[in-house]
C-alpha cells in the first residue's frame, strides 16, 4: 500500500525521476503513423492530461506507454516509467512487472473487467500473482483496496460481478485495480467518457484523493476541457498524432497559442456563455483520418491564419514565451528538446527550469517559459 | 379531438398566445413491468420550437423519445401530435411517423454500412411510398442543405467520418419535410471540434424550415444553449421544467442544481471536485450524504438501490432485456421501501430533504414566470 520511495508526493527537480518520460515516440499501423515523434514528461504526484480526438492518436499512446499495443503496430523512440525501460525487456519479464510499474483505466469498465468472476477474486488476483499473497490474505486485501476507493461495504461488493455494478462503480473497480500494487504511473483512458455527469463528478474528486495520498503521476487521456480543468497540472493536446500545444493547465487555459487549443476552448465559452437558440461557434473541418496525405500542418485546413508555409512544413514544438509579449511573429522562435511539459504538481508557474536549450525569454513572462510551455504553430497568437 | 386547454406545464410562452402544441405529453406514464419509466410525465413543444429533455441514464429520456416516435403506447395518459391523439393504428401511425423524423447518437449504427447514400437517403420515401419528383434530385438538395453537397449520390457512409454521417442521418430524416425533429443525444459520439457544427445545423434546419426540436440530452451545457425550453428529469418524473435561461441560471429544484454543480470547471483555477467537500450531493456513498442509503442492499442488484447508475443506456431496453439489467435506476424500485411511489423520487439524494419529501410526493406548481418544478422546498430562484 505504501508509495514507492522514489515516488514521493512533491515533485522533484529536474534532475528527479520522471513517473514517465516519452522521448520520440513514433507508433505506425501500416506504414501510417498514428503517433508521431511524441515527447512527454509526467512526473511524480502530477496530473498530465492529453487532450485530443479521433485519430489524434492519443489511444496509441498510451497502448505504447503501457506496452499493449498489437504486434502489428510498429513503435520507435524510448519510453520510461519510473525510470525502467518497459519495451526493452523481454515479453515474459514485461508481463511480470507491468502491474507494478502501470495501472491502466479503461473507458469501457464492462469490456475490462472478466463478467464471470467476482470482482474482489479479479482484484485478488493481483496480490496473488504479485505479491505472493495467499487466497485469504488476498481476498482481504481485495476488501481493502475496494474501501479505498470508497465503495462502501465493500466486503459484501468483492463477491458482486461486474454487471451487478452501476457504472460508477464499476470504474471505481478498475480504479482500484489499476492503483492495487502501487504503480508509479496512472494511465486513464477517457474513464468518465460513458458516465453520468454527476458520476463523473464522483470518479474525478475519488482520483484527485487518491492521487493525494499515493503520490503516482497519472497520464490522464480525454476529449473533454472540463475534466481537464477540474483535474490537470499540465496538458498536451494532440492532433493528428503530434503534440501541438503543451504548458502549465492554468496558463494554456488563460492565454492558448495554438489555434486547435484556441478552437476547442472557445468551443466550450460559448457553450456556457451562449445565448440559447443562437448559432454556436463551431471549429470548421473535421480531424484528418490517418490514412490521409501528410503535409505540412495537419490543422492548417481548418486553421483561419494558414498560409503558404503552414501547407509546406510541419511547425516544430517548442517554447513560445517571447509571444506573451506584443511581437507574435516565428522569427526568433528557438526550439528546444520539446521534453518538458512539466509544472509542479500545483501548477504553479514558479516550477523548476524545463527548458534549458530556451535562449533569453522576454522578461515579462520568463516564468511562463520556465514552465516549458510549447507550441507547435507557424502563426502562434495570443488571443484576448 | 382538440385538448381542451390542459393544464400543461412548461407554459413557456409568456406574451404569446398558447397555440396547440406540435407535440404534447399530458400526464404520460409507461411502466415496465411494473415499474414506472415515465410516471405522470407533462410536456408541449410547441411550432418552431426546440424542447430539451436532460437527465442521467434512467430518467425516463429515451422512453419519452420511444414514445414520441410511437415505437411504443403509455401505459396511460394522452400523447398528441397537433392536438390530435396518437393514433392507434399501424397505418395511420406511419402516416405521423412521417411528420415526425429523427436523428439519433450513434451514426456508425443508424446508417446501413451496405447503403449506398442515394438509398439511405431516400430510404424515407420509399417507406411512407412517396413518390412524384425525381429522387436523385431531392436527394442532392438534402445532401446540399447538410452541408454534403459534394457527397457522391453511390458513395457508402464508410467514406465519410462521424460528423459526416450524422449529417447524412439529419438529411435523411429532413427529406419528407416533418414538423418535428427528435434529436438523442446527436453529438455525444462525436468529435468536440465537430458537434458544434451538427449543432448549428439543427438549429438552421428549425430556424429555415419551421422544425420543431425535441432535443435529448444529459450535457446541461449543451441542451441549454440549444433549447428554448428545458424539462429535468429524474427517475421518470419531471423535476422542473420552463424557459432554458432561468433553468441554467437559476434553478429551482435541488436535483438541477446538483446536475449544475457537477458539470466540471471551465478554468483550473475554479475547481469543483478536487476536495472531498466539493463533491455534490449527488454522491451515491454516504459519506458525503446525509440521507443516502447503504449502496448495497440484500437484492444482488446493488446499482438499483443506488439510485444512480453511471452506464448510460435506454432505461426501457435495459429492462426488456434482461430482468438483471433492472440494475439501471427506471423507476420506483426501491427495497428498502424507503420512498414509495409517494414520495419524492430525489429524496434519497437530496441534502435538503426533509420529512414531508419522504411521506408525499411534491406536486408541480407552475410559478408566474412560466418554469414550474415538483419540490416542497425549492431554492431561492
Amino acid at each position: 500500500m505504501t508509495a514507492a520511495p522514489a515516488m514521493a508526493t512533491s515533485a522533484p527537480g529536474p534532475g528527479g525521476q520522471a513517473a514517465l518520460e516519452v522521448d520520440s515516440l513514433r507508433v505506425c499501423y501500416a506504414g501510417l503513423p498514428a503517433v508521431d515523434d511524441v515527447s512527454l514528461r509526467v512526473e511524480p504526484g502530477q496530473v498530465a492530461a492529453l487532450i485530443g480526438e479521433t485519430s489524434s492518436g492519443k489511444s496509441s499512446l498510451a497502448l505504447g506507454v503501457a506496452r499493449l499495443l498489437p504486434s502489428s503496430a510498429v513503435v520507435t523512440g524510448r519510453v520510461e516509467i519510473a525510470g525502467t525501460d518497459l519495451a526493452g525487456l523481454p515479453a515474459r519479464e514485461a508481463r511480470r512487472r507491468r502491474a507494478s510499474l502501470v495501472g491502466y483505466i479503461a473507458q469501457d469498465a464492462m469490456a475490462a473487467l472478466n463478467p464471470v468472476i467476482p470482482v474482489g477474486r479479479q482484484i485478488a488476483e493481483l496480490f496473488g500473482v504479485h505479491r505472493g499473497m495467499h487466497r485469504a490474505e488476498a481476498s482481504a486485501q481485495a476488501v481493502r483496496e475496494l474501501a479505498r476507493v470508497r465503495i462502501d461495504r465493500p466486503e459484501r461488493v468483492v463477491r458482486a460481478y461486474p454487471h451487478q455494478l452501476s457504472g460508477g462503480m464499476r470504474q471505481r473497480v478498475m480504479i482500484a485495480m489499476a492503483m492495487a500494487l502501487s504503480p508509479p504511473l496512472l494511465i486513464a483512458d477517457e474513464p468518465t467518457t460513458a458516465l453520468d455527469v454527476s458520476t463523473q463528478a464522483e470518479i474525478l474528486g475519488l482520483v484527485g484523493q487518491l492521487q493525494a495520498e499515493t503520490g503516482s503521476g497519472i497520464l490522464w487521456i480525454t476529449h473533454d476541457m472540463g475534466v481537464v480543468a477540474e483535474l490537470a497540472d499540465v496538458v498536451a493536446v494532440m492532433y493528428a498524432g503530434r503534440i501541438v500545444e503543451q504548458g502549465p493547465a492554468g496558463d494554456l487555459f488563460d492565454h492558448p497559442l495554438h489555434p486547435y487549443t484556441q478552437g476547442l476552448l472557445r468551443t466550450r465559452r460559448d457553450l456556457r456563455t451562449g445565448r440559447p437558440g443562437a448559432p454556436l461557434y463551431q471549429i470548421e473541418g473535421s480531424p484528418p483520418a490517418l490514412s490521409a496525405q501528410r503535409r505540412g500542418c495537419a490543422f492548417a485546413p481548418r486553421c483561419a491564419r494558414r498560409t503558404e508555409i503552414c501547407r509546406e512544413q510541419v511547425p516544430e514544438l517548442m517554447t513560445q514565451g517571447h509571444n506573451l509579449q506584443a511581437g507574435n511573429g516565428p522569427s526568433d522562435a528557438s526550439p528546444s528538446r520539446p521534453l518538458a511539459a512539466a509544472a509542479s504538481p500545483a501548477g504553479s508557474a514558479s516550477a523548476a527550469g524545463q527548458a534549458p536549450d530556451a535562449r533569453q525569454p522576454g522578461p515579462a513572462r520568463a516564468d511562463l517559459l520556465a514552465t516549458g510551455w510549447l507550441a507547435a504553430c507557424h502563426h502562434p497568437e495570443v488571443l484576448s | 379531438m382538440t385538448a381542451p386547454a390542459p393544464n400543461i406545464e412548461p407554459e413557456v410562452q409568456a406574451g404569446r398566445r398558447a397555440a396547440t402544441p406540435v407535440l404534447g405529453f399530458e400526464s404520460v406514464s409507461k411502466y415496465y413491468r411494473g415499474l414506472a419509466a415515465l410516471d405522470q410525465v407533462s410536456l408541449s413543444l410547441d411550432r418552431g420550437r426546440a424542447l430539451g429533455l436532460v437527465g442521467e441514464s434512467g430518467s425516463g429520456k429515451s422512453t419519452c423519445v420511444r414514445l414520441a416516435l410511437g415505437l411504443e403506447r403509455p401505459t396511460s395518459g394522452r400523447l398528441t401530435f397537433r392536438g390530435a391523439d396518437y393514433p392507434r393504428s399501424r397505418r395511420r401511425l406511419g402516416t405521423l411517423r412521417r411528420e415526425v423524423g429523427f436523428v439519433l447518437q450513434d451514426p456508425y449504427d443508424s446508417l446501413d454500412p451496405r447503403m449506398r447514400l442515394r438509398e439511405i437517403v431516400s430510404e424515407p420515401l420509399r417507406a411512407h411510398r412517396l413518390r412524384g419528383r425525381d429522387t436523385d434530385q431531392l436527394v442532392a438538395e438534402m445532401l446540399r442543405a447538410v452541408g454534403l453537397g459534394d457527397a457522391p449520390l453511390d458513395s457508402y457512409p464508410a467514406r465519410y467520418s462521424g460528423g459526416g454521417r450524422q449529417r447524412i442521418a439529419i438529411a435523411r430524416a429532413l427529406i419528407t419535410d416533418p414538423a418535428v425533429l427528435i434529436c438523442d443525444e446527436p453529438t455525444s459520439s462525436l468529435d468536440v471540434s465537430v458537434q458544434a457544427q451538427i449543432v448549428n445545423l439543427l438549429l438552421d434546419a428549425k430556424r429555415t424550415r419551421d422544425l420543431s426540436l425535441l432535443f435529448v440530452s444529459h450535457d446541461l451545457d449543451l441542451i441549454g444553449r440549444v433549447a428554448d425550453t428545458l424539462v429535468v428529469m429524474y427517475r421518470g418524473r419531471v423535476m422542473e421544467s420552463g424557459p432554458a435561461e432561468l433553468i441554467r441560471s437559476k434553478p429551482r429544484h435541488p436535483y438541477t442544481k446538483s446536475l449544475h454543480d457537477a458539470v466540471p470547471a471551465d478554468h483550473p483555477a475554479r475547481r469543483k471536485m478536487s476536495t472531498p467537500a466539493n463533491l455534490p450531493a449527488a454522491t451515491s456513498h454516504p459519506a458525503a450524504g446525509s440521507t443516502a442509503r447503504p449502496v448495497v442492499a440484500d437484492s444482488p442488484v446493488p446499482a438499483g438501490s443506488a439510485g444512480l447508475a453511471g452506464s448510460t443506456g435506454l432505461a426501457g431496453s435495459a429492462v426488456l432485456a434482461g430482468s438483471a439489467v433492472l440494475a439501471e435506476p427506471t423507476g420506483l424500485a426501491e427495497p428498502t421501501g424507503q420512498s414509495g411511489p409517494d414520495c419524492c423520487v430525489f429524496v434519497s439524494r437530496c441534502p435538503a430533504a426533509r420529512a414531508r419529501c419522504y411521506a408525499e410526493r411534491p406536486p408541480t406548481v407552475t410559478e408566474a414566470d412560466g418554469r414550474s418544478h415538483a419540490c416542497f422546498f425549492p431554492l431561492a430562484g
